[in-house]
């Protein structure tokens, strides 16, 4: 007996599976439009990371071929490195002498009348302990003066007077000044 | 209980037979997609970038046998550099150096080196200090002064100097010596050297003469047997 659908009673049904499968279609072909605008190109992206990466993997295999060969070039370079910092690091550490030793020497000949240097000491940290020797006490007067102007304080950052001699023996007379003080950094002088 | 089926949704999931295969078929395309090929993706992603910052570092590295040539036409050798910098600054601390240095700046500059004593209490492994006494007219100090640094062949740096500058006669100095080892096994600064660092070994260049022993010197010039018998 050959079997039939009602659709004068069942038709609300009917239209509903219908429908859901109009939606169906519609999602499908949604899908089937995302599937060629996304997958493909994702799938030719893969394809071509591959190639890139195996691309990579050949140069990194030659420049490591490349610099096995020349190895002892880079050990070289290494070492050269190494000792150069070490060597600034120390050079760093110098008292620099002879420059704030012609700068302090500069300066007192710009005193009139100029005293006479007749001994220092400048150790690292640029501390400075020297003493200047005058012919008469009215030259220490005078050279206080131009100790307190700017032109010979830019030199130091701290600068004071630890002894004052003035001895007077027969036939010679020894008329000094200690000062113990702190240089600047020659750099910042010049600047 | 019998199961009622439902003809109607039978009927038109019939018609639509086809579409149901392909849905089905594309969310199985779908979910192996987001399996697989996003992951590919993101790995390749990663590992190209992982590889391009190799390749770099690995190019730079290359790049230094280039600037080794490129370096010796400005009058810089890598070698030769490294054993002035090896003798300025020895691996271990060799006493007969520091002596020879003392010796050699006191003869270069005529500034005589008639005392020198070692301070224990600032010494360490990697320096020697030490106070030495010299004696020499205005000239000579001064020369001394400008050399110190280099003119021994030995690096030498001073703390402190305490002389009387009426005639020079005498001055007082600390001075240190250096050894030692860096232990930077890896090439984490500029590969290439700026001017300043080629003015500073051009200096020392000038200043440190280099006894090359070279192999051929060394050897003897008779032929040697290894075995005797």
């Amino acid at each position: 007996m050959k079997k039939g659908i009602n659709l004068i009673t069942k038709q609300k049904k009917y239209l509903h599976y219908e429908n859901l499968f109009k939606t169906l279609r519609s999602l499908l072909l949604v899908m089937v439009i995302v599937f060629f605008v996304i997958l493909i190109p994702s799938f030719l992206t893969v394809v071509q990371n591959n190639k890139k990466l195996d691309a990579l993997y050949l140069e990194k295999k030659n420049l490591l071929q490349y610099l096995a060969t020349n190895k002892e070039v880079e050990a070289e370079f290494i070492y050269l490195r190494n000792k150069q910092s070490q060597i600034t690091k120390v050079i760093n550490e110098d008292v620099n002498f002879l420059p704030y030793y012609n700068l302090l020497t500069d300066s007192l000949k710009q005193a009139s009348p100029s005293p006479m240097l007749d001994a220092i000491i400048i150790t690292k940290d640029r501390t400075i302990n020297f003493t200047l020797r005058f012919d008469d006490p009215k030259s220490i007067t005078t050279f206080l003066k131009f100790a307190e102007s700017e032109g010979f304080l830019k030199n130091f950052s701290q600068l004071y007077i630890s002894q004052i001699n003035l001895e007077s023996k027969k036939g010679s007379q020894n008329y000094q000044l200690l000062l113990i003080g702190k240089l600047n950094p020659i750099n910042e002088i010049k600047n | 209980m019998k199961l009622k089926i439902d003809y109607y949704l039978f009927k038109v999931a019939k018609e639509n037979f086809i579409y149901l295969v392909f849905f089905a078929g594309l969310i199985l395309i779908y979910v192996f997609f987001s399996l697989t090929f996003l992951k590919k993706i993101a790995d390749a992603s990663s590992n190209i970038t992982k590889l391009t910052k190799e390749i770099t570092d690995l190019k730079k590295k290359s790049q230094l046998v280039n600037y080794k040539q490129e370096i010796i036409n400005e009058g810089i050798d890598f070698n030769q550099t490294n054993k002035l910098f090896t003798k300025l600054i020895p691996n271990e601390e060799d006493y007969f150096s520091v002596i020879a240095a003392l010796e050699k700046i006191s003869t270069e500059t005529n500034f005589l080196i008639i005392n020198y004593s070692i301070n224990l209490k600032s010494s360490t492994k990697d320096k020697l200090s030490l106070t030495i006494e010299g004696k020499g007219d205005q000239d000579a100090f001064f020369k001394f002064l400008k050399d110190y640094r280099y003119l021994g062949g030995r690096l030498i740096t001073v703390d402190k100097i305490d002389c009387r500058t009426t005639g020079f006669t005498q001055a007082k100095l600390i001075v240190n010596f250096y050894s030692g080892k860096t232990t930077e096994k890896n090439l984490t600064s500029n590969t290439e050297l700026t001017e300043e660092e080629k003015k500073l070994i051009k200096t020392i260049k000038e200043k440190v003469s280099l006894e090359l022993k070279t192999e051929e010197a060394s050897s003897s010039s008779y032929p040697v047997k290894s075995n005797p018998f």
